[in-house]
């Protein structure tokens, strides 16, 4: 689907948008709160944090100053130290001078000379000073001996063991402010001399090295027995940046502590810098917020403006659907975007199964110049049509008018089309045209005369006919009244039918047409009353009656003589009549005397079966004895022959059995033939049928040296096995008296519903000839074994009756003359009806 | 000896089959009609009885039946002679209640040994714990 359609199916809902964006605002009251907590912990943890960082920083930088601080009152001390390294240097090198006095006091005067704050040099030679410059207001200490005095013993002591320069605790001097002595051992010539002393004014030390000069620091000094000396000693207690001095002997502590305190030097910072961050939240907050509000207001406009737009595109896409004009948009190479279901309709298709197709699919080849030539106006004029073309629908052809127009979408042209199905219309059209062909041509065609006029007599229609047969002309009738057409006599009769037909509804005249030659012709005319378009009409035929007039007149005068004929004819058919019922009488007596004669003649026929019959059984009871007697001498029972007697005597015995079956088989015949052969249907097995046929002829067959083979199954059988007994004899025995050598072989082949018993020879077989003529009566075989072989000749005749007639079955054989032949009797398994009562 | 009544009106045939029955060892008793048939059977107890369908006075049905009524119980064997043009002769005698039946002509060498097969296998049939 295309995108332009796309847009249109899709759909949202609008309160759910408003919901939205409720929810929305809630969410981000909730998360300006929150941003306003995390701000204010933000705040007071970065305060914690900035805090610590301002004093690290601070610390840092009064550490940095201590270190200037400490440097510079290294050195002060050091300097100073340096005038005692030269003193000593000085009274070691001078100790053996007798004027060490003199030059003590001119060394020291320059010494002092170049540090005024130096209190004073002295030498102690043995521990009691005994050199001492400036003398004002040192006199004190002259002669003071150092190792006796409680104040310096111990400081002398030290410097006496540590042969290096030793440095006393600062400390009050009797003449007021902080002193502070350093002294060194003098040797001479490895030997303890004495000491050299020198007195050291602190504050100067301190001024020099500016720790009073410091703004922003309180600073405190104390010594290593820590006594502070400097500054106050609550400062060491208030978490200072500490300072180890080295001196030559032990250590001072600097330590520095801002003036209020730690937090006090950092309050504004911090409340600067919560300030600042408290402010970048706020103004973060709002920012966010303004920008958020905007986005918000933008998506409830974009919503809003959305769901109006699908109103609007599910307003016309229902006006889409539900057109009832066709609507289709096509690419520019007419494959269709999008349809409306009145155009699937069309084409007998639902929408999907037009989607995608093209619409040159639906139109026939013939419309396809017709419809570049739309193509080329819409490029041109930017719409096409109207035009009419066919479509191809799923049944058939559809008339539509279609027009459209270009449309752009996404740089894309398509053509937007409505199509009108207007093949209704043009139907209509059609059969309008083609029933006023219709009723024209019906009209014109009819035999008569065809007229419509209204109440004031006026012709509205007419056919041809009208104008032909009065001789007038298509503008004449329209001017003439009905009335005019007839002659002064008839007008009063014509009035008053065609006033029938208004009144009653319909009329029918004879009257004569006068024509424009003033020719009368005898019409049947008809009206009838319509109404076309609100207005009373008659509409009638009026038919040319001068043939029947005519016929009339002649019926007339034939009626007058059909009269006399008719008389004529009935008495010619009576004679005809009588001599017909004489004809029959005769015919009838003919019919009696054949009648009885037939009769006569069935009658004839029965005497002579039933003469045949009974002789047959007369002459065989004699012939039992001839046959009984003469085979009792044969077996010599009665005592020995000659071979000539028994030769003859034998002779007698065939003969007579021959004769007995001959007349047998006469006698089954001769019922046959009558008709009156009895069937005796019985249940039995076949197999001990056969069985019983072959014990019979067995010894025969073997006596004649031939091999018998025998097939035998068990079949159940309902015939008359009488009968089938002796059918099978007969077809066994003709084998073993036309088979000289080789073989013969008995077989039952049942079957389905029937079962064939097949005898097959080796013996002399039938030719082509003979074949034609086996089942005939009194025929036997043309061979050289006819003279040796015997046979009523009624054999295959009595047989083929028997399997044919009694048991319902057929008979056939093959054969090929010198080689032997097949007979083969087929029995249905049931035939006949069922077997007699039992003593019947 | 065993005893064995043949009822014949036709000398000759009966000539034939005294012959046969004699030179087998029977003692043959005659009779020429069915009533004198019938009290001869009933009176001499014969081993076998052979009677002819055509007799003078009644024929051989009617002869066996009187014989199996007047000696209910007593099995002698009835063989019936039928001529070659009497259809259905085999049911009519069976359902008369002969044994067996032999049709004309009669071979006298064979027809002893014949009828004694009959008898014999019409007993083995009929034997008690036999085939009904």
């Amino acid at each position: 689907m295309d995108d332009a359609s796309k847009a249109a199916h899709s759909s949202i809902k609008l309160p759910s948008l408003i919901r939205r964006r409720r929810d929305g605002l809630r969410a981000f009251s909730v998360a300006l709160l929150v941003w306003l907590v995390l701000c204010a912990l933000g705040c007071l943890a970065g305060g914690r944090w900035y805090q610590g960082y301002l004093v690290d920083r601070l610390r840092l930088s009064a550490a940095h100053l201590l270190g200037t601080k400490g440097t510079a009152l290294s050195a002060a001390i050091n300097r100073r130290l340096a005038l005692l390294e030269g003193l000593h240097t000085f009274s070691e090198a001078n100790v053996v001078a007798a004027d060490f006095g003199r030059r003590f006091e001119t060394y020291a005067a320059g010494l002092h000379a170049g540090a005024r704050d130096v209190r004073i040099f002295a030498v102690a030679p043995g521990g009691v000073i005994r050199y001492l410059y400036p003398v004002e207001g040192n006199e004190l200490a002259r002669d003071l001996d150092l190792f006796r005095d409680p104040h310096t013993r111990a400081d002398a002591l030290r410097t006496l063991k540590t042969r290096g320069i030793t440095l006393s605790d600062p400390y009050e001097l009797r003449q007021g402010g902080l002193g502070m002595v350093a002294r060194k051992s003098v040797y001479d010539r490895g030997r303890f001399w004495g000491l050299a002393t020198v007195g050291l004014n602190v504050p100067s030390i301190l001024s020099e090295a500016r720790l009073d000069e410091e703004s922003r620091f309180a600073l405190a000094l104390r010594d290593h027995s820590g006594r502070t000396f400097y500054g106050a000693s609550a400062t060491f207690s208030a978490a200072p940046v500490r300072l180890d001095v080295e001196l030559p002997e032990g250590h001072w502590e600097l330590a520095a502590v801002p003036k209020g305190g730690w937090q006090a030097a950092v309050r504004n910072d911090l409340l600067w810098f919560q300030a600042g961050v408290a402010l970048a939240a706020l103004c973060l907050a709002g920012i966010v917020s303004l920008v958020y509000e905007r986005q918000c207001r933008l998506g409830a406009a974009v919503a809003q403006r959305t769901a109006a737009l699908e109103e609007s595109e599910e307003y016309n896409r229902a006006l889409f659907e539900l057109s009832p004009t066709g609507l289709a948009l096509c690419r520019m190479d007419g494959r269709l975007v999008d349809v409306n279901q009145a155009f699937a309709g069309m084409l007998g298709l639902d929408v999907e199964e037009v989607l995608g197709h093209s619409y040159w699919e639906y139109t026939p080849q013939r419309y396809h110049d017709q419809e570049r030539e739309q193509l080329d106006r819409l490029e041109k004029a930017g719409r096409y049509g109207p035009y009419e073309k066919e479509l191809i629908g799923k049944s058939g052809q559809v008339q539509v008018r279609l027009q459209g127009r270009l449309v752009e979408h996404n740089g894309e042209r398509f053509i937007w089309s409505s199509i009108e199905d207007v093949t209704d219309q043009k139907k209509v059209q059609a059969d309008l045209r083609r029933e006023h062909r219709f009723s024209e041509g019906l009209i014109d065609s009819l035999p008569g005369v065809f007229y419509l006029y209204d109440e004031n007599l006026k012709f509205l229609r007419w056919n041809k006919n009208l104008e032909r047969v009065l001789g007038y002309t298509h503008e004449e009738i329209a001017a003439l009244s009905p009335l005019d057409l007839f002659a002064d006599d008839e007008r009063e009769l014509l009035q008053t039918k065609i006033r029938d037909v208004f009144s009653r509804g319909a009329s029918h005249v004879e009257a004569y047409f006068c024509t424009k030659e003033g020719e009368r012709i005898p019409y049947f005319f008809t009206g009838l009353k319509t109404e076309i378009d609100e207005c009373s009409c008659l509409i009638g035929i009026g038919i040319d009656i001068s043939a029947r007039k005519e016929l009339e007149r002649e019926l007339t005068e034939m009626n007058a003589t059909l009269e006399t004929r008719v008389a004529e004819r009935t008495r010619q058919l009576q004679e005809s009549r009588v001599e017909l019922e004489c004809l029959v009488e005769d015919l009838k007596e003919k019919s009696d005397q054949l009648a009885a004669a037939n009769e006569k003649l069935q009658e004839v026929d029965r005497l002579k079966s039933m003469f045949i019959a009974s002789m047959s059984h007369e002459l065989r009871t004699p012939l039992n004895s001839v046959i009984g007697y003469s085979s009792i001498i044969v077996n010599e029972w009665l005592g020995p022959l000659l071979p000539l007697q028994k030769e003859n005597l034998a002779i007698v015995l065939r003969a007579g059995k021959h004769l007995l079956s001959l007349i047998n088989d006469v006698i089954d015949v001769s019922k046959i033939e009558a008709g009156q052969i009895e069937v005796r249907p019985e249940e039995f097995d076949l197999f001990d049928l056969v069985t019983e046929a072959v014990q019979q002829l067995e010894p025969d067959i073997r006596r004649k040296g031939l091999e018998l083979r025998v097939v035998n199954v068990h079949q159940v059988l309902m015939s008359d096995r009488r009968r089938l007994l002796q059918a099978t004899l007969n077809i066994l025995s003709n084998a073993m008296k036309y088979t000289e050598a080789g073989s013969i072989e008995l077989a039952v082949l049942p079957g389905e519903g029937w079962v064939e018993v097949a005898v097959s020879d080796t013996g002399i077989g039938i030719s082509e000839q003979e074949a034609a003529l086996i089942f005939q009566p009194f025929q036997r075989l043309d061979s050289a074994l006819r003279g040796t072989v015997s046979g009523t000749g009624l054999g295959l005749y009595l047989t083929a009756k028997l399997v044919t007639e009694v048991l319902r079955g057929s008979i056939r054989f093959t054969s090929k003359p010198g080689s032997g032949s097949t007979f083969t009797i087929h029995v249905p398994l049931k035939a006949g009806a069922e077997p007699a009562p039992e003593g019947a | 000896m065993k005893k064995v009544l043949v009822i014949e009106d036709n000398r000759d045939n009966f000539g034939l089959i005294r012959f046969a029955l004699e030179r087998a060892g029977y003692q043959v008793e005659a009779a020429e009609t069915g009533s004198d048939g019938v009290s001869r059977a009933l009176q001499s107890h014969p081993d076998l009885i052979i009677v002819d369908i055509n007799l003078p006075d009644f024929d051989g049905y009617e002869v066996t039946r009187r014989i199996r009524e007047g000696a209910p119980g007593r099995d002698v064997p009835i063989v019936a002679i039928t001529s070659h043009a009497m259809l259905g002769d085999r049911e009519k005698t069976l359902a008369a209640g002969c044994t067996a039946y032999f049709e004309k002509p009669i071979d006298p060498i064979t027809i002893v040994e014949d009828m004694e097969r009959a008898i014999a296998s019409f007993r083995a049939a009929h034997a008690p714990g036999g085939r009904p």
